[in-house]
């Protein structure tokens, strides 16, 4: 797992670094060297601002990381359905933290112990929209204004979500024992 | 950014009094996860960094109004919403080219239409997915998604007004 996602990352540095190479490279055609000064200022005070900011959030997804084991929160949700479950999904998806590589995996098991599918979309929206370890960055980038405009007007997706799969989505034949579908 | 810092440093003081409580060791070995993953991250961050950088730098402001900004509307979002989704990065790359086009005079409604396609039709998250849950799963799991990062944006644009 652990390889797979170096791996990826690899390959997402690299393509970035030449899309960053060819923005110096056009800066420098277009504007010369005052506007590939201008480039590399502007980076330079975003890195000074966020860097304390970056260091305190990788902290505490390692200590989330720590403290909120995926086996508890399998636990937790394996047999949860219905409207209980899709709260519970979306609360649990909030606090999930890492990448997709983390959550993904612990949606399957929460789906093989038995959860709705309720449970489950509501879990991966709630990680998707209501990610409390993201907040600290949200608020650092876009300020208080602009993410309380965002939770506003997407935090009742989640259980919007997790509802409506509840009612739609039949349960898939090869998902164990199923959890709500009616 | 200040506000911030304050915010998560009480937050990284409560994680670290919870862990030292529950277990010996456990903070510890948090701190050490955290810090192989910053040693892991970096470069893409200096790289995500300096990208944005450039990006203000060299995207005209009147471009950026024209199509992202304030008057842009429903145009705006649906662009936004697209360029959310698509763009395969994680939040260190996304948000600071975010607010690098929002400083460069991005309306509301595009940005949060942006950050909410990144959130939830994200690109890079589809082959995990897949192969995790199964592709029906996923192609359901998107048609149910669909609609909301447009919705953000509308919101936005009915209830606060910042196109």
């Amino acid at each position: 797992m652990y390889r797979m996602e170096d791996c990826h990352m690899n390959r997402v540095l690299v393509v970035l670094s030449i899309i960053a190479a060819a923005l110096v490279a056009v800066a420098q055609v277009q504007g010369g060297l005052p506007l590939v000064a201008a480039g590399f200022n502007n980076a330079f005070a975003t890195l000074r601002q966020a860097a304390l900011l970056v260091v305190l959030a990788f902290a505490v997804t390692g200590l989330m990381q720590v403290l909120v084991e995926p086996d508890t929160i399998r636990r937790w949700l394996g047999s949860q359905a219905g409207l209980r479950g899709v709260l519970l999904g979306a609360a649990a998806g909030a606090l999930t933290p890492g990448g997709p590589y983390v959550y993904y995996p612990l949606a399957l098991a929460i789906r093989r112990a038995g959860a709705g599918m309720g449970t489950i979309l509501s879990y991966i929206a709630g990680k998707c929209l209501w990610d409390v370890m993201r907040i600290p960055l949200e608020l650092a980038f876009f300020g208080t204004r602009l993410t309380a405009i965002r939770w506003s007007v997407t935090v009742f997706v989640p259980l919007l979500v997790g509802v409506a799969a509840t009612r739609l989505m039949k349960e898939p034949a090869a998902a164990g024992s199923g959890g709500e579908a009616r | 950014m200040t506000q911030a810092n304050v915010l998560l440093a009480v937050v990284v003081a409560v994680l670290l009094a919870l862990a030292w409580r529950r277990e010996k060791g456990l903070a510890h070995r948090g701190l050490r996860i955290a810090l192989e993953s910053l040693r892991v991250q970096l470069p893409l961050l200096l790289v995500a960094f300096l990208m944005a950088g450039f990006v203000e730098a060299l995207v005209p402001a009147t471009a950026i109004q024209r199509w992202l900004g304030a008057g842009a509307g429903l145009k705006g979002i649906v662009i936004g919403s697209i360029a959310g989704g698509i763009l395969p990065f994680g939040p260190y790359v996304v948000f600071p080219m975010a607010a690098a086009i929002l400083r460069a005079g991005a309306g509301d409604a595009t940005i949060i239409a942006f950050t909410t396609g990144w959130m939830m039709w994200n690109s890079s998250k589809f082959a995990y997915e897949a192969a995790t849950l199964g592709p029906a799963f996923t192609w359901r799991r998107m048609g149910l998604f669909l609609v909301f990062p447009p919705l953000a944006g509308v919101l936005t644009l009915l209830l606060f007004g910042g196109g």
